[in-house]
């Protein structure tokens, strides 16, 4: 790791919503915290109420119970700074806010970027970008877009709400008609409108950053959060070819930017399963401490279950 | 990066700050207008390429694929770099994936009021040690050619686009090349519109011609359809060869093909290294210098 003595390094932690940005903070900040195995970046001693620890311990506190976490509101950043020192004498403090995903949605759809965001990514020297397998669009195929076509000249008012994909986005309103009101009498629904593909709102993610960045290279680290999807496929503890092959373009576009971006890729499990599967009593395994929940592929030098070299390996050299 | 020229919504513009809650407005991400892609060509050099064919000929129908092909991997020796134009990709993508190859086909054409289109593209050349290759791709819409064929003035106004852009993509419907009504058609359509270009100074000794077959897919199982875009082909380049820098000629298959032992996107690697094949070097005369300057340049290998 390059951090020196004394460093201090601000790391944005990027994501579309449910990307798994603040399982990662909450397992990283117990992890370095208790020190339940050996890790990486321990908490350095004094430091523990450096900042507000509310929002942090609460999340981790769920983290712990294996229940799903708070998801952060638009425009909420909760600060996070954690003071960690290294293995090798390095004392680095890492800036690291937990921002909402909806945020990093209104960039890319809504074409609007707060100016507090701004300042964030200007100042920011590495980006921890987090992408959530079971939330990743495909580019559709014909076929497959005929067939949302079809349904919405069968049912328009259905077919463009599967079209459009919003069925689960959180605070969207009922459509309404021309006189305000909702129901069966909506006055003419919309065109199926397309949706963008996870791998062209995360380079526009990218595109953005970088536009703003102030960072001559920006240290990039794709973090494939909830690996545990992807287990038992032939993605299974390769969360490279992941990205070469579901998110091509986000590989292309750093690949070829590289006198802009110099990137690494990580699978994380921080949860160690689906909430889902983890709710049921019955099949959550018996483990010596809560770190051995998480698994980070490739591992790291301490193994498989520090987390914490996951921040290392954005200040790798590479 | 380039910060300027990129099209906002109105408000505050990228990077200039403003007030702390009015949010900054980022590029939308649309295509650019003339004026608009005049501003990006003035911040940026870009290697301008135009698209230009017949109504129904497959312009934006390329334009959509070589998009979607980029998103499933590098295409041939290139693979993607950046562009601001993304959401205008993505339109004209969905269009052609909603419309095309349905019973009533209607794809979203580039239409004449339309004008031209402008899209964006940065692709970066595999394993070479260079920046990324900035595109600008414009797409006009079909009637525009059928105009210029009939009048010196709408030839002027394509030309004004052409001119100046080094690569010019000319795509030959490879359906009319099947139909064998309108199979005789596409060659002297396509020549008249190359004339048309030439002789109001649109396409030039500096020009790099791209002639394009378009939809390969429905015809290249008939020999008789793939002799008629040969000739097609081979009468065109024999007709403007004299006139410009170099003529390629490629097919595509823009589309999945159903049924078709084609790969989904044949073709577009070819067109695309040849877009952005590099410039020869220019040849500059050796100039008359004193012997001492002669020995220093030929010292340095210059001569």
């Amino acid at each position: 790791m390059s951090g020196t003595v004394g460093e201090s390094f601000r790391v944005l932690c990027a994501g579309l919503p449910k990307a798994g940005k603040s399982t990662f903070l909450a397992a990283l900040f117990h992890v370095a915290e208790g020190a339940e195995l050996p890790c990486a970046l321990t908490m350095r001693e004094g430091t523990l109420f450096e900042s507000d620890r509310e929002y942090l311990q609460t999340q981790r506190e769920q983290w712990l119970q294996q229940l799903p976490l708070e998801r952060n509101k638009p425009g909420t950043a909760r600060a996070i700074v954690l003071s960690l020192d290294g293995k090798y004498g390095e004392r680095i403090t890492l800036d690291i806010p937990d921002l909402a995903g909806e945020d990093f949605r209104q960039q890319v759809e809504e074409r609007t970027l707060a100016v507090e965001m701004m300042g964030r990514y200007e100042s920011c020297e590495a980006l921890l970008l987090f992408v959530n397998p079971d939330y990743v669009r495909e580019p559709s195929e014909i076929a497959e877009t005929n067939g949302v076509l079809e349904a919405f000249e069968e049912n328009p008012v259905a077919g463009s709400r599967e079209a459009a994909g919003d069925v689960e986005q959180p605070g969207s309103a009922p459509a309404l008609s021309a006189d305000g009101s909702n129901g069966a009498t909506v006055a003419a629904a919309p065109e199926p409108q397309p949706q963008p593909c996870t791998a062209v709102q995360l380079v526009e993610l990218l595109q953005i950053v970088r536009l703003f960045a102030r960072q001559p290279i920006l240290r990039v680290q794709l973090v494939i959060s909830a690996m545990d999807a992807l287990d038992g496929g032939r993605y299974e503890n390769n969360a490279e070819l992941f990205v070469r092959e579901r998110l091509s373009l986000v590989h292309q576009y750093l690949e070829a930017n590289a006198a802009g971006f110099s990137f690494g890729v990580v699978g994380v499990s921080a949860q160690g399963g689906s909430y889902r599967s983890l709710g049921a009593q019955g099949e959550v395994p018996v483990r010596r401490t809560a770190t051995e929940r998480i698994r980070v592929s490739p591992a790291g030098h301490l193994g498989a279950h520090d987390i914490t070299d996951v921040v290392c390996r954005v200040f790798a050299p590479r | 990066m380039a910060r300027s020229g990129v099209r906002s919504r109105g408000g505050t513009a990228p990077g200039s700050g403003g007030a702390a809650e009015s949010p900054i407005q980022l590029p939308l991400g649309e295509s650019y207008t003339e004026a608009e892609a005049a501003l990006r060509t003035y911040a940026e050099t870009f290697r301008r390429v135009v698209l230009v064919g017949d109504k129904d000929a497959g312009k934006t129908t390329l334009l959509a694929e070589l998009h979607h092909a980029f998103l499933r991997g590098p295409v041939g020796k290139f693979r993607f770099a950046g562009s601001w134009t993304l959401q205008a990709f993505e339109s004209i993508c969905w269009e052609s994936r909603t419309r095309s190859g349905r019973a009533v086909a209607d794809t979203e054409r580039t239409r004449v009021k339309d004008g031209f289109k402008f899209f964006e593209l940065r692709v970066g050349r595999i394993g070479a040690d260079e920046p990324p290759l900035p595109l600008l791709l414009a797409d006009c819409s079909g009637e525009v050619l059928r105009d210029a064929r009939k009048h010196a003035g709408d030839a002027s106004i394509l030309s004004n686009i052409v001119r100046y852009s080094s690569e010019v993509v000319f795509v030959l419907n490879g359906a009319d090349i099947l139909d064998r009504q309108r199979r005789h058609l596409v060659g002297a359509l396509g020549r008249t519109g190359l004339r048309a270009l030439q002789e109001t100074s649109g396409i030039h000794e500096r020009s790099r011609v791209h002639l394009v077959v378009s939809k390969w897919d429905v015809l290249h199982t008939d020999a008789a359809a793939v002799s008629a875009a040969s000739d097609a082909t081979g009468s065109l380049t024999s007709f403007i060869e004299p006139y410009v820098d170099s003529v390629t000629i490629s097919q595509v298959a823009a589309r999945k093909p159903y049924g078709s032992t084609l790969e989904q996107g044949y073709g577009l690697p070819t067109l695309l290294d040849a877009i952005c094949a590099p410039y020869p070097a220019a040849k500059v005369p050796i100039p008359d210098v004193p012997l001492q300057s002669r020995v220093f340049l030929d010292f340095g290998g210059f001569l």
